[in-house]
């Protein structure tokens, strides 16, 4: 920057104008002060001069006394005009005034003591000198000597020299004074014109430029704002409102040239100061907020298009908006034109383009058309003779699909003659139906054969005219009409098999349906509603109606089985019944699976008339009951034999034996025989009913198994044998046989029957040895036939070396009540085996016996192991 | 050998007839009572005044408290509880015979057909139960079948 | 609940006897279970005491001499069991006249004729009354327990067994065994 450039700058002008408003206080303050201190010297040099008069009085007033002191010496005039006093007086008065002169002046109080006190000397002297009136003219003159006044005089020098004291001190007060103002004197009053002068200057000058620049800017602006309101630009200046947060809340639009704006008829003036939010003139504001908002605060420069409606015409704005100044300028171009014509442009493209495509597409179309269909397609042109008569076909066209008629791809008839390609056509009426498409312009659809290597075709061709020329298209309908055959076979089958299946279903009892699940309709068999005691078809099936026909007693069961079947396509009821048209009870058994038909969820079933089956059941049942019955009354009548039958012959016995004790001596020897007889019978009586009881008890018992030692047994049963047989060469022998499952009494009973058969069919002559052998089978090894359902069994033998019996009796023995001895030979009740027989098949095992007569018998045992 | 103290509740005439005269035959100083039912035995041996028996044979099959109730009231009362209890019926149950001696009998008779072998019994009975009551031997595990 | 108790009789007895004279301040010995030895003389009210103190315990003092000598061979009979089998044993009658100083057939004359069971029952008696002891326990073996009772094998216990009691070894146990279930 130049000097000069920044003389002329309003900046310099601002400077002078400052310098100049701070040079101008800076004088009024220097000048008040200087006045201030030029009062207070002037003051004190009045009073000095006040003062100093003031002792110039005091000097001339005791000159008056001396002279009229000497006066009175020498004239002895009492009277005269001056007295000393009236100078005393004027001296006292004069006092008082420079007391109150300089009261708050420079001197030195002892100064003015010592002059009051020189006063009053001199006033007591005069006194002394002059009495007063009344004594004035007679005695004044007496005192009134030389010394006395020259002691006088001396006096009022003395004063005089104070008083000089003084002037000499006012003097030099009224020095200072005048140095003091001396001293503040700093600006002459030309200086201060001076200054004064270039002040104002500046001020003018200043006022001037500044006018001047003004009134530059406002032209300036006037200039911009024509600009800005003549331009298709929509510009406008945004400025920011916070709000308590610090967080903007809206724009408040300073300044807008709004085009847009005055075409709703509102000056761009009334716009500028109004807040953004709350002037929604454009559509684009709530989006026009965000992006001013962004620019704001990336203080960056945006630029964004923007479709907005204005009369029903739709604009496009483009906006370019950038920081300035903690604000945001805008400024937005109608493009809508450009826009426009781009997006005609762009139109026009895309539809050429689509219909291009579209083109291509269908080209692909025919293309594929004719290459997929197995239909074939041929296209005749008509080659007619002088008298335009057709004579035969030229090949124009042929598609891939003739290819298996031919045996080779189409280009090869291409172009070819109809009667060399196709002869036949001539002899089946292909070649006529053609020319009367062409003649007669219809379409004709004739059926067709070719014969292949492999299979006589049929074809349905359509000839349709086109030009001179006729296109067949021909469809192979060999499959169908094999299809068509097949599928009548299959009806006729199928009718058989349904009549056979409605024979069946009558035959069996059977009905059958399927339950639409969804809307639970039923499809029910002929035989179905025979079973209900209806005609077939009698009425609609439906879930309500079959309900009704339910026993009301099983309608809560159905109910049950409806709800399962629903939820889980089948039910675990099976069993109900229903009440015929009749009104007969019948029961039925069905079973259902649940399925899919044509998408819809079924359930699938069979029902059977059980009535029959019920009936008989029951019947069995009843049946059952009564042999329960009986059985328990046998088992009564089992206990009553025990107890109470046993009772009076135990008594019989008890007394014969008692009287056969008190009365022996008594008895004749018949009676005594008799006697023993009577007790006797008695005895086997009672030997009877308790094996009966035994055995009969083994039938219903229930008892648990438990392990069962068979060596224990033994050794129970051993030690049970009556004393003498252990002496009586009678042997067992066991070792090591097994533990078992079984019922111990049981076990025990087994055994000692069979050991005291051994024992008592034993061979009188000699001893008596009894072996007990066991070992473990498995159910493959035993040859013996018996139901094994264990694949494991004890087999137990037991020998013995008795008297045996006849083979031919071994299966006899375990009968109840057979004996193969009489009685008086072996005693015996013909139970004993038997109730070994039930014990073991108690247990699931098997028994058998075999002998040879006077050889020994062994039984042999097989109980399961458990 | 003291005295000792019998009962027996058997509602047969002719058992309990044959029973006294056995046991009077038996050289054993004894003193019987007899009764027709378990209820009457049972209130017998709840008064106070009874001085309870050494031994109580019992028949089963019984009008009014049969065998096996007498048996239990017997076993679940302070008082009854040490009882030695004989069952004396004509029962050869296996059933019969477990289920007592389970409920706490002692002793199981079966009723013998000859008047000889009552007598045998009952002595044998007797007197092992004496030696029950003398010889310091656990009565807790008293079980006798004849 | 029930509470199974095994106890020896002696012990129990010896205890309590040694208690109470000691009690009494007796000067004693006890030279078995159904003995008292004082050495000094008792007067009739030191008497009279110790028979009140001891029947306390349904312990009495036998007056009959017979009857004091029964008490003896029983207690002698149950030392006699309870010995170790293991080197053999010596034969009853020996080890009793050994024992209590007389012949044994005096000895077996006055027990029978005061328990009316001769010595040999009583033994049986005694022994099936331990193996019914040992059952319950069931912690031995049938054939252990004949070996431990002195039988010649479990045939020999089975066959005594049942004689003593009318019921095998094996089905008293399990009565046992079911009525021990039945009371709990």
């Amino acid at each position: 920057m130049t000097l000069k450039k920044w003389i002329n700058s309003s900046r310099f002008f601002n400077a002078l104008l400052i310098i100049s408003v701070l040079l101008l206080t800076f004088l009024i303050v220097r000048f008040s002060e200087q006045v201030k201190v030029l009062t207070s010297s002037t003051q004190a040099i009045s009073r000095n001069n006040a003062i100093n008069n003031n002792l110039n009085l005091i000097t001339t007033q005791l000159e008056t006394l001396r002279a009229v002191s000497y006066r009175q010496l020498s004239t002895y005039k009492p009277k005269s005009r001056t007295t000393p006093y009236q100078a005393i007086g004027n001296i006292q008065a004069l006092i008082r005034e420079l007391d109150s002169l300089s009261l708050n002046v420079q001197f030195k109080p002892k100064d003015l003591e010592d002059l009051k006190l020189g006063t009053a000397i001199i006033d007591a002297k005069v006194e002394e000198l002059f009495p007063t009136s009344d004594t004035t003219s007679n005695s004044v003159s007496q005192n009134i000597t030389e010394i006395s006044l020259s002691d006088l005089d001396t006096k009022i020098e003395n004063l005089k020299g104070g008083i000089a004291n003084l002037k000499e001190e006012t003097q030099l007060a009224l020095l200072r004074a005048k140095q003091q103002r001396e001293a503040h004197s700093y600006f002459t009053p030309q200086l201060s014109a001076i200054l004064i002068i270039f002040c104002l200057a500046v001020f003018v000058l200043s006022f001037l430029k500044i006018n001047l620049s003004r009134r530059k800017k406002e032209k300036a602006n006037l200039l911009l704002q024509q600009i800005l309101f003549n331009s298709q630009t929509l510009i406008s200046y945004y400025k920011p409102i916070f709000n308590d947060d610090g967080e903007i809340i809206d724009f408040n639009i300073d300044f807008t040239n709004h085009s847009l704006k005055s075409e709703e008829n509102e000056t761009s003036g009334k716009t500028t100061n109004t807040q953004l939010l709350e002037h929604l003139f454009l559509d684009l504001s709530e989006d026009l907020f965000d992006n001013l908002l962004t620019t704001y605060n990336d203080k960056s420069t945006h630029t964004f298009k923007k479709q907005i409606k204005r009369h029903g015409k739709s604009l496009w704005i483009s906006t370019t908006a950038s920081y300035l100044n903690d604000g945001i300028l805008t400024s937005s171009i109608d493009i809508t034109e450009d826009y426009k014509s781009a997006l005609k442009e762009r139109e026009l493209y895309e539809r050429l383009s689509k219909q291009n495509l579209h083109l291509l597409d269908n080209k692909a179309l025919l293309n594929n058309i004719f290459k997929s269909i197995s239909n074939i397609v041929v296209h005749f042109k008509a080659l007619r003779n002088d008298q335009k008569t057709i004579v035969d076909f030229k090949i124009v066209y042929a598609n891939d699909a003739i290819t298996p008629l031919i045996g080779d791809i189409p280009e090869t008839i291409k172009g070819q003659k109809a009667s060399t390609v196709f002869p036949e056509i001539f002899e089946n009426g292909t070649f006529e139906n053609l020319v009367r498409a062409i003649e007669e312009g219809i379409k004709v659809i004739y059926k067709a054969h070719h014969n292949t290597r492999l299979l006589r075709h049929v074809f349905e061709v359509t000839a349709i005219k086109l030009d001179d020329g006729v296109t067949a298209t021909m469809r192979d309908i060999t499959h169908e009409v094999q299809i068509t055959k097949e599928m009548q076979a299959l009806n006729e089958a199928l009718a058989t098999q349904n009549s056979i299946f409605k024979d069946a279903e009558s035959v069996a009892k059977i009905g059958s349906y399927i339950w639409y699940l969804d809307s639970g309709e039923a499809i029910v068999s002929d035989n179905f509603f025979r079973i209900l005691g209806y005609e077939p078809n009698a009425f609609t099936m439906t879930h309500e109606k079959y309900k009704s026909l339910i026993h009301p007693e099983d309608r809560d069961l159905y109910e049950k089985m409806q709800l399962q079947t629903k939820e889980e396509g089948h039910s675990d009821v099976h069993a109900y019944r229903v009440i015929t048209k009749e009104g007969h009870i019948k029961h039925l058994y069905l079973n259902s699976q649940r399925s899919y038909r044509k998408e819809r969820p079924v359930s699938i079933g069979v029902v059977r008339d059980i009535t029959n089956d019920v009936l008989v059941n029951k019947k069995l049942r009843d049946k059952n009951m009564a042999l329960e019955r009986i059985n328990q009354e046998l088992e009564s009548f089992n206990r009553v034999v025990s107890h109470d039958l046993q009772e009076p012959t135990r008594k019989i016995q008890l007394f014969i034996s008692r009287i056969l004790e008190i009365e022996a001596q008594r008895l004749s020897e018949k009676g005594t025989l008799y006697f023993k007889r009577v007790a006797n019978a008695a005895n086997r009586m009672q030997t009877l009913i308790k094996y009966l009881l035994s055995y009969s008890r083994l039938s219903n018992q229930n008892e648990m198994l438990t392990e069962v030692n068979l060596n224990d047994i033994i050794d129970g049963i051993i030690s049970d044998l009556p004393e003498e047989l252990h002496d009586d060469n009678v042997t067992i022998d066991y070792k090591n046989l097994p533990r078992l499952k079984g019922i111990p009494f049981q076990m025990e009973q087994l055994f000692a029957n069979i050991i005291s058969n051994a024992i008592k069919y034993r061979n009188p002559n000699g001893n008596c040895t009894i072996e007990i052998s066991s070992k473990q089978l498995s159910k493959t090894a035993i040859k013996e036939a018996f139901n094994k359902r264990h694949r494991h069994y004890h087999f137990l033998e037991i020998k013995d070396n008795g008297i045996g019996f006849d083979p031919l009796y071994k299966d006899q023995i375990f009968k109840l009540f057979e004996r193969l001895h009489q009685r008086d030979e072996y005693e015996g009740t013909g139970i004993g085996l038997a109730i070994c027989k039930k014990i073991v098949e108690n247990h699931k095992g098997h028994i058998l016996a075999n002998s040879t007569l006077g050889k020994g018998a062994t039984f042999t045992i097989f109980l399961p192991v458990q | 050998m003291e005295i000792m103290k019998v009962v027996l509740a058997d509602d047969d005439a002719d058992d309990r007839l044959l029973f006294q005269e056995a046991i009077e035959e038996v050289k054993i100083n004894t003193h019987l009572t007899l009764f027709k039912d378990g209820e009457s035995l049972i209130k017998y041996l709840l008064d106070r005044d009874t001085t309870l028996p050494e031994i109580v044979f019992l028949d089963l099959k019984m009008p009014k408290k049969d065998g096996f109730q007498c048996l239990e009231t017997i076993r679940s009362h302070s008082k009854l509880k040490d009882l030695v209890v004989a069952i004396y019926s004509t029962s050869s149950s296996e059933e019969d015979i477990e289920q007592t001696f389970i409920k706490g009998a002692n002793i199981y008779i079966n009723k013998p057909n000859r008047f000889k072998d009552l007598k045998q019994l009952i002595a044998k009975v007797m007197k092992i139960n004496w030696q029950y009551h003398t010889s310091a031997l656990n009565k807790d595990n008293f079980l006798l079948r004849i | 609940m029930t509470l199974n108790i095994a106890y020896e009789y002696d012990k129990v007895v010896k205890q309590i006897l040694h208690e109470k004279l000691t009690e009494l301040g007796l000067d004693f010995h006890l030279p078995n279970s159904s003995e008292i030895s004082i050495n000094s003389h008792l007067d009739k009210q030191q008497e009279d005491k110790l028979k009140k103190t001891l029947s306390k315990y349904a312990i009495e003092i036998i007056e009959n001499p017979k009857v004091a000598l029964v008490n003896t061979i029983k207690s002698s009979i149950n030392q006699w069991i309870a010995m170790d089998a293991v080197n053999g044993k010596e034969n009853i009658s020996d080890y009793l006249s050994k024992q209590l100083n007389y012949s044994y057939s005096h000895l077996s004359q006055t027990f029978s004729e005061v328990t009316h069971t001769s010595i040999e029952s009583f033994i049986i008696l005694k022994k099936i009354d331990l193996a019914k002891n040992l059952l319950i326990e069931n912690t031995l073996t049938l054939t252990e327990i004949a070996y431990r009772l002195d039988y010649s094998g479990v045939a020999h216990l089975s066959r005594q067994f049942k004689k003593s009691t009318g019921l095998t070894p094996s089905s008293f146990q399990a009565i046992m065994a079911k009525r021990q279930k039945q009371s709990q």
